[in-house]
């Protein structure tokens, strides 16, 4: 072991050398003898056969996220990150190496501090398009080191649920010698987004002027609400102009503040935080509120027994709104409300919120301030291990884990401003969710220096685990008044429903590590998976798993290179498995079908003994090059990750009384290749650092017996065909605008030619391409118009330091692929009296006008609006996502205090984005649906925020 | 610390010795494993149950095809968004449209097949299930699965017929049609079987048969929620009149109207009341505060609907045209329909019943079908979403027109006639004059109309008028009657579209799922 102030601590084994250099690195940069938590493990960077991103502390403290699997984006190859949305803590969807699955979760495996997570199983809540994230229960403040795992050897190591890759979570631990206290704190200003650009009332009332009256009666709408709409006279309460978004955004302000208390001795090392963050968004009412603590003990009971524990809680209180295809979603409301109303009844003495509208639309700032969607998350994770050192060589440890989670959630829907829905008059529900998972883990670790040359390493053991959730509901409708918003307090009882279930899973595994002379390195796995889930004629899954490495740079014939300080080819390969298949999806089982005021049921799933895991197979092949005395590292994978057995719910006749039965079939392959940089480009009292990463991953659907797979939200069609790739937008091609009759007859001789239930097409309408050329646009002309998995993706960071002051700024971006913005498809649609985006106002109105916008035509009666691509877009972009000025305090100043340290720091998040997308933000997702990633749907789009703070130890 | 070494140990081993099997066989939640259920006398009312809720979704099929495809109704304004309903009303269904799938026919089929798989090792378990209820309920997976084959049948002929439950996916689901004259054979043996057991088990004598009175529940009012004999006995008078059986209809009809047969009817076989108790008898709400009226005078097989625990009928949102109901009034009634019961002076079952226009008292401007929407007990408009929503599936007014039909086909006019008059009278409006000597084509003609009148939007206008010209090997009665009820911009369409499927007297296609499912199912010509 070498050390030196101000250095890296190194360890070095000789490994059959009689002598070696040391090259120390200076702190805080990241060096190839940095430990990276690996499977039961840990090795260093230099010593790795796995596919591996590591970030480290030092990356770790520049971020200012919120929940922790945010802060991989951009700085992780081969991870995908794409925030959900600007709603506080609203999380991410993470792609490991591309998606793996259509049916399963494509949710990587998060372990913390070796403990798996539970599983996201409670994602809904009651307000649509704001899925829990159980991921902000963690402070990312109270994180060492995240690693990420992504080649098939690692994830064989935990078998079938690690197929999407493994995220390891490394929080804080106790440390050796006097005890230290750091505090942090810091304060964001969270700023709106760029508005939409929509109708004024003028030119509202000009399109609504071209889509003409309603014919005949039409719902909501009379003639003398026609006349409304389309004249109004001076000081009468339709004569405004209300710009609708400007009402429902705000600036927001966040605190956040952490406290750590580390210390310890030779016996005992401790290591405690307590941390609380305030955030509140862009649209009032919406908000996290969380309070997190952890005590990470580890206790010496004697040479050889060691105790440690890992304790936390956290209390998450949250408050949304809608997002996506709700009624109630605000955004929506804002962007498509009349701008000649306004949102108070100025007609009123008291000037209450205005009432829904004529049109039946809710009044934005009703929903906002009146319907209540909160939820209070209680949370403890919790481990307790035990490890006892038989020899030197031999240890066994029992760990012991708990992940309780106790959700409650209220919603109200108030009148006040709000659209009835059949005969509610105000809505009130709750749900209280709950979910526990237990697990033993035992292993027994033998690690062994044979001479200097052999170096062996095994590990052996076995887990159990099982887990359960409940989940309650029930709702109550016509409560007295909206100052009534209990569950008990509704006139009528509407609606109750439980949904539970409990899954067990026992695995046996073992794994080995072999190290020839600092040269060739060999790693084996095996491990035995038995689940609940699995049929019982497949209840257990065996994956195996074999990684190699061949460290040339320890070669004698490269060892004269002393400009090269590691150079080593890697490769391996795993099988791992998907278990997110269901609890009971291989029973045959009843479900409850009740009539009347009588219990009843009906069969609710056909048997299938042979039901099992989605297998993915995965070879990785790399490099990872260090020279000029590690200022520059480099690290290259490319892989091929095939996934088969595919859950399916494979459609059968009818007849069988089922509409689908659920089997393994399909074939799915992501292949691609990344590449990782890391170089100290200057060194000195002027330092200058630079990350990059660059990932490429190429998704094919090789084998899907049962055809294509289509779902849909609002107007959008996903859809998986073999052949194609996940994420592939359907729908109708355009190819122009009919400008003239004649063109019409040209091209349209079928017997119905706009398609299914559409009217002839008119001058004005689009042109839809007639793939199959019969003279009909029907949904034999549907194609596949774009994708949503970018093909190339992630990140840049940089920090510049000058004495105390660093500046670090972080980029990233993806590129080549489309999204589809919905918002815009109902903005866009002119086929009803909604408000509209200025782009409308270039719309066809007269032969000859050279657009892509078509007529406004009132019911779209010829389909302009279905979906086609006309509504796909560029989804690529390229963002400033952080910049943090810090000043750190020099030595010299500070030991004239009582501080230890003391950094202060200013951080933009979000500041500039670039890209083609025409919505409000590039970066969404508007559910976990992998068929609808690359749907924007009215989320609350990605804030601004600039954030001072400082952080100072005692 | 030997101690502590010891109890790792120890631990070690326990753990290891957790099986693998106990340990992996997890009881699911909320469901309930096969083999767990048809062990007590609970289990076999409960699955009894789940026909029901089952047959309660097919409700809506069975209104769009039995009232949009006739000429009783025409799309309202909020039609022309559906565009599946907007081609049932043009006649032009192709094997795409969601209602030429039969997936919730077989769905039920499927279940009736489990129930009468299971229910006999019932008693094995549970003693306190009698053999007489056992055999109800038995008769009453029958009567559903006859009653959906038949369904299949009248609307797309051949199909599969499956009296096995399925089981496991191992299983080759996929079943050739079978013609549909077998099948109905088929129906008539399971329905004949039903009454040997009533014989059987209840000798004739067993009043309530059909009741859980042991329970203390509401035995009459319950009844008539479940099938019934009564209704077994409808539905072998529909086939076999369907068959153009007349002599068994004339059979059926003896059995059931013998006064003492009381088996299943809530007391006699009786006539619905006249005015609002017609109505009330027939009318979808606030049954459960309106006292014994409405019970003792309809005869009906209703079905209940109820959105948790607001009861609420799914026809309310094709009927209605207060959006803030949900209504989106997709359908509404025809001027024909209306004339049928204005010209003939029908006011017990016609404005303010049937149909109505009121312009003043919810803004409509338009005739509406008020049959589904009707009134609360106090004589107010119901609120659609908080009451009861029945939906008739039989009634003895549809039974017993149905046996005038079989009589005036016999020549016994006299009969026929005397039928009609009968339901004409107990409703207190004046009787048909006509005679023995008028043809048998005018009486047939004054009996559908009647129908038009009694059943209006209740399912069974478009089966009335194919029989008619099944019967009559008249295509045109049909299509004539259909495309006097269309725009005159879609007469030629709706026409054209009619007679593609004379050939079939116009079966549905299979659907285009259906036949992409099924191997041995070849799609009919022309679709």
């Amino acid at each position: 072991m070498v050390s030196y102030p101000g250095y890296t601590t190194q360890e070095a084994p000789l490994r059959g050398r009689s002598s070696l250099i040391v090259q120390l690195i200076e702190a805080n940069l990241r060096s190839l003898n940095d430990p990276v938590p690996v499977a039961y493990g840990e090795k260093e960077i230099r010593d790795l056969s796995e596919s591996v991103s590591l970030i480290n502390e030092n990356l770790l403290q520049k971020q200012t996220a919120e929940s922790l699997e945010t802060m991989l984006q951009g700085m992780a190859t081969g991870a995908h990150v794409i925030q959900r949305s600007g709603f506080p803590g609203s999380g991410a969807e993470v792609y490991i190496r591309g998606p793996n699955s259509i049916n399963t979760s494509h949710k990587p495996l998060y372990i913390i501090d070796g403990f798996i997570l539970k599983s996201d199983l409670f994602e809904s809540t009651l307000s649509e398009g704001t899925p829990f994230n159980t991921l902000v229960d963690i402070n990312p403040e109270d994180i060492e080191s995240i690693t990420v795992l992504k080649d098939g050897y690692s994830s064989s190591t935990y078998g079938s649920r690690a197929s999407n890759g493994i995220i390891l979570i490394e929080t804080y631990k106790g440390s050796q010698g006097a005890s230290t206290l750091d505090l942090s704190t810091r304060f964001g200003l969270v700023m709106v987004p760029n508005n939409l650009s929509l109708l004024d009332a003028t030119q509202f009332r000009s399109l609504i002027s071209d889509l003409g009256p309603p014919p005949g009666l039409m719902p909501f709408v009379g003639s003398d609400a026609y006349d409304i709409l389309l004249n109004s006279s001076p000081n009468d309460r339709f004569d405004n102009n209300t710009n609708w978004q400007d009402e429902i955004y705000q600036q927001a302000f966040s605190q956040n503040y952490h406290l750590k208390l580390k210390g310890g001795d030779g016996i005992s090392r401790y290591m405690f935080t307590l941390g609380y963050t305030d955030k509140n968004g862009v649209i009032d009412n919406t908000s996290l509120s969380r309070l997190t603590s952890r005590f990470n003990l580890d206790y010496q009971i004697s040479s050889k027994l060691t105790f440690s524990s890992r304790i936390s809680y956290t209390n998450t209180n949250t408050s949304a709104h809608d997002q996506g295809s709700s009624i109630y979603n605000p955004i929506t409301l804002a962007t498509t409300k009349a701008p000649i109303l306004e949102p108070y009844d100025m007609s009123s003495l008291s000037h209450p919120l205005d009432s829904a509208d004529f049109l039946g639309k809710s009044n934005p700032l009703a929903v906002i301030q009146g319907l209540e969607n909160s939820n209070v998350v209680n949370r403890f994770i919790t481990t307790i291990a035990i490890a006892y050192d038989l020899t030197p060589a031999l240890k066994i440890k029992s760990t012991f884990g708990m992940d309780y989670f106790r959700a409650r959630e209220n919603r109200f829907i108030p009148s006040q401003g709000i659209k009835r829905y059949k005969d509610r008059i105000n809505q009130t529900s709750l749900q209280v969710s709950k979910e526990l998972m237990f697990n033993n883990e035992t292993v027994v670790q033998y690690d062994k220096l044979l001479g200097y040359a052999h170096h062996l390493n095994f590990v052996a053991g076995f887990a159990l685990q099982t887990n359960q959730f409940q989940s309650d509901y029930g709702s109550s409708i016509n409560t007295p008044s909206d100052a009534f918003t209990s569950l008990g307090s509704g006139a009528i009882m509407d609606s109750i429903s439980y949904a539970g279930g409990k899954w067990n899973t026992l695995s046996f595994f073992g794994n080995a590590n072999y190290i020839y002379n600092d040269k060739y390195y060999l790693s084996a796995n095996l491990r035995m998976d038995g689940s609940s889930r699995f049929g019982e004629n497949n209840s257990q899954g065996y994956f195996p798993g074999v990684a190699l490495a061949w460290k040339l740079s320890s070669e004698p014939f490269l060892q004269d290179l002393s400009f090269m300080n590691l150079l080593k080819i890697r490769a391996s390969y795993g099988i791992s498995g998907n278990d997110d298949i269901g609890n009971y999806s291989s029973l045959a089982y009843y479900i409850p079908a009740n009539y009347q005021l009588m219990g009843g049921y009906r069969q609710g799933n056909l048997r299938n003994p042979d039901l099992k895991w989605e297998k993915t197979a995965q070879l990785d092949l790399g490099l990872d090059l260090s020279v000029l005395k590690q200022r520059l590292t480099f690290f290259a994978d490319y892989y091929i990750k095939t996934t088969s057995d595919l859950l399916t719910y494979e459609r059968i006749p009818w007849e069988s009384g089922y509409d689908y039965r659920i089997v393994n079939m399909g074939k799915i392959e992501n292949r691609g290749f990344e590449l990782g940089l890391v170089a100290k480009i200057l060194t000195g009292d002027f330092k200058w650092d630079l990350g990059v990463n660059f990932s490429k991953n190429k998704n094919t659907i090789l084998e899907l017996p049962d055809g294509d797979v289509i779902r849909r939200y609002g107007v959008f069609e996903g859809i998986a065909r073999e052949g194609e790739s996940i994420g592939s937008i359907y729908g109708y091609k355009v190819l122009g605008i009919y400008q003239t009759e004649s063109e019409i007859q040209l091209k349209n001789t079928g017997v119905d030619p706009s398609g299914y239930g559409y009217e002839a097409f008119q001058p004005g309408d689009l042109i839809f391409e007639d793939r199959n050329e019969d003279g009909e646009i029907n949904e034999k002309d549907k194609t596949i118009i774009g994708c949503t998995t970018p093909d190339i993706y992630g990140g840049f960071h940089t920090t510049l330091q000058y004495k105390g002051f660093s500046l670090f700024a972080m980029m990233n971006y993806a590129y080549g692929y489309e999204v589809v913005d919905g918002l815009r498809t109902v903005l866009e649609s002119m086929s009803n009296y909604d408000n509209q985006t200025s782009r409308t106002m270039d719309r066809w109105m007269q032969q000859g006008d050279q657009t892509d916008v078509p007529r406004a035509a009132l019911g779209d009666p010829s389909g302009n609006s279905r979906m086609s691509s006309r509504w796909v877009e560029d989804g690529s972009y390229l963002r400033l996502k952080t910049v943090t000025l810090s000043y750190t305090l020099s030595e010299n100043i500070i030991n004239k205090t009582f501080l230890r340290n003391l950094t202060i720091f200013l951080s933009a998040h979000n500041l500039m984005t670039w890209g083609e997308f025409g919505g409000y933000d590039p970066e969404f997702s508007t559910n976990t649906d992998v068929l609808n990633a690359g749907l924007y749907y009215a989320g609350m789009p990605h804030t601004r925020m600039y954030t001072a703070g400082l952080r100072f130890g005692l | 610390m030997r101690n502590i070494k010891t109890i790792i140990h120890l631990s070690f081993l326990l753990a290891l010795l957790v099986s693998c099997s106990t340990w992996l066989d997890v009881e699911p939640e909320n469901l309930a494993l096969k083999g767990n259920l048809y062990v007590s006398e609970e289990d076999a009312f409960a699955s009894k149950s789940g026909l029901y809720h089952t047959f309660g979704e097919i409700v809506e099929q069975r209104f769009v095809l039995g009232e949009f495809r006739g000429n009783l109704v025409k799309p309202g304004p909020g039609a022309r968004q559906y565009h599946d309903i907007m081609d049932v009303f043009k006649h032009n269904i192709q094997a795409d449209n969601k209602y030429a799938s039969w997936e919730i026919h077989y769905r039920l089929i499927n279940q009736c097949n489990d129930i009468l798989e299971h229910i006999h090792q019932i008693p094995d378990h549970d003693a306190a299930l009698q053999e007489g209820y056992e055999y109800q309920f038995a008769l009453e997976a029958i009567f559903m699965r006859c009653y959906t084959y038949f369904d299949l049948v009248k609307n797309w002929g051949d199909v599969p017929y499956i009296t096995k439950a399925s089981q496991d996916v191992s299983q080759d689901f996929s079943v050739a049609p079978m013609p549909a004259d077998s099948i109905l054979e088929q129906l008539i043996a399971q329905l004949s079987l039903t009454h040997e057991w009533s014989l059987k088990y209840w000798d004739g004598s067993f009043q309530y048969w059909g009741t859980y009175g042991e329970d203390g529940w509401d035995t009459e009012s319950w009844q008539r929620e479940m099938a019934n004999y009564g209704a077994v006995l409808g539905l072998l008078i529909e086939i076999n009149l369907y068959m153009e059986r007349y002599e068994e209809v004339l059979k059926i009809w003896d059995i059931m109207s013998r006064p003492t047969n009381q088996w299943n009817f809530s007391h006699n076989l009786t006539f619905c009341g006249s005015g609002d108790d017609w109505f009330r008898a027939i009318y979808v709400g606030g049954a459960e505060n309106a006292g014994p009226v409405p019970w003792e005078s309809g005869n009906t097989l209703n079905l209940v609907y109820k959105e948790e625990f607001n009861q609420w009928n799914i026809y309310v949102e094709f009927t209605s045209n207060r959006p803030q109901d949900g209504g989106e009034y997709i359908v509404k009634p025809s001027e024909a329909a209306i004339r049928n019961w204005v010209i003939n002076g029908d006011v017990t079952r016609g404005e303010r019943k049937s149909w109505w226009t009121d312009s003043l008292s919810f803004g409509r401007t338009d005739s509406i079908i008020w049959k589904y929407i009707g009134l609360d007990t106090l004589g107010t408009r119901r609120d659609p979403y908080v009451s009861d929503g029945n939906v008739i599936i039989y009634k003895t007014h549809n039974y017993s027109l149905q046996v005038a039909e079989a009589f005036n086909r016999l020549g016994r006019a006299n009969e026929a006639i005397k039928l009609v008059n009968e339901i004409r009278v107990a409703l207190e409006i004046p009787t048909i004059k006509m005679t023995a000597n008028s043809s048998m084509i005018e009486v047939e003609d004054m009996i559908m109309r009647e129908r038009a009148r009694e059943m209006a939007f209740e399912n069974q206008v478009w089966y009335d008028l194919v029989r008619v010209a099944k019967r009559r090997r008249d295509p045109n009665y049909l299509i004539d009657l259909i495309v006097d009820n269309t725009p005159v911009e879609s007469k030629e369409f709706v026409r054209a579209n009619l007679e593609k499927v004379v050939s079939t007297w116009w079966q549905l296609p299979y659907h285009v799922d259906a036949v992409a499912r099924n191997s041995k199912l070849t799609q009919k010509p022309g679709f």
